[in-house]
């Protein structure tokens, strides 16, 4: 077999129809690769036959199919569909608020251990007001890493994921909505080193006014996030039908 | 343009997939060419319909897929798991009954050929 100088098609309406399908990005460009591969076969078998190259890359379009029938075909097979356009409401819908309890627990979890194993030493050797500024320092940095940077870490990632996948509008933002309020809706305080128990513990904070200040800010820093990803997969282009 | 397939051969691309690979593990191209002789050219499928087979089988564990690279591309060669044999066995005799089914009505065996 001789190597192939041919460039295949980028299949990308195909590609585009599966997206918004609801086939998972990683398995379209599977496809994808698998039809270029096929494609490259057909033609070098009708050059191998003496046809022009031409013919041949009409050949091998013909004998791949009409496209129309293969994105049919693959929309058919529901096992292809992604975990997100089967379960919109459990990945974008309560997904961000799930993982955003995980990603927060970590760092709050390490920072009690810190504070569990520091307190003995650092109780004879800081003085009341070092020990003061540093509690409030570590306060003020639990809370701004669990109410701002984990939810637009979040936000952003999900926005990249819908618009890479072309997903639905409406499971995201009623995600968005939801993690922007839980992350507007608490406060953190720690007791350190005094008291027993616990050292870090969250508490609600329903002040409506404080709340929407505190979502808004996270959508408008998450909002970069959504325009980059939007714009990148040209989310909201029309695919004109063949 | 290449034909569709028609609606009664929904399972078919399935079925002969699974029955080829069961001898040899094969690409895409190569199967739908195996395909084509081995049914001495009466069953011609549209060659990039057997690849939504081809995954659908592997994601419901009855094909595994390996990646090798040949002459500078990356091809991805098929073969059938232990699930895959006993899905083959039972589409063969799911098959069978609709052949001799349709053996039966084109010969005029059936008791309804009787009933006037």
């Amino acid at each position: 077999m001789f190597q192939s100088k041919i460039t295949p098609p980028e299949f990308s309406y195909l590609a585009e129809k599966l997206l918004r399908g609801g086939i998972a990005p990683r398995q379209v460009k599977r496809t994808v690769a698998e039809l270029q591969d096929h494609y490259i076969d057909l033609y070098e078998e009708a050059i191998g036959h003496g046809i022009s190259e031409e013919k041949a890359k009409q050949e091998a379009h013909s004998a791949l199919g009409n496209e129309q029938d293969l994105i049919k075909e693959m929309l058919s097979q529901k096992k292809l569909l992604s975990w997100a356009s089967r379960y919109p409401w459990a990945i974008y819908g309560f997904g961000p608020i799930f993982f955003a309890v995980i990603i927060a627990s970590a760092p709050i979890g390490i920072l009690e251990s810190l504070l569990i194993l520091s307190e003995d030493m650092t109780i004879y050797l800081m003085p009341d007001w070092m020990q003061n500024s540093l509690i409030q320092h570590l306060t003020n940095s639990t809370f701004f890493v669990s109410s701002y940077i984990i939810p637009i870490i979040i936000l952003g990632y999900m926005c990249f994921q819908v618009s890479k996948r072309r997903d639905s509008l409406v499971w995201p933002i009623i995600g968005a909505t939801l993690l922007c309020v839980v992350a507007a809706s608490y406060n953190v305080n720690i007791n350190w080193p005094d008291l027993p128990g616990s050292h870090i513990y969250l508490y609600g904070d329903f002040n409506f006014k404080t709340m929407v200040i505190r979502a808004l800010v996270n959508v408008t820093l998450a909002a970069a996030f959504i325009i980059y990803s939007f714009k990148k997969y040209r989310f909201f282009e029309e695919l004109t039908d063949r | 343009m290449s034909q569709s397939n028609p609606p009664f051969m929904s399972g078919v691309p399935e079925l002969l997939a699974l029955r080829l690979l069961a001898q040899q593990e094969m690409y895409g191209y190569e199967l739908v060419k195996m395909v084509r002789l081995v049914s001495e050219e009466n069953i011609t499928l549209g060659e990039g319909v057997v690849y939504p087979a081809l995954h659908s089988l592997e994601k419901s564990g009855a094909l595994k897929s390996t990646s090798r690279p040949v002459n500078g591309r990356t091809r991805i060669y098929y073969s059938v798991t232990t699930k895959g044999h006993r899905r083959l066995k039972t589409l063969t005799e799911k098959w069978k009954g609709i052949r001799d089914g349709i053996e039966s009505v084109i010969e005029g065996e059936s008791p309804c050929f009787n009933l006037k």
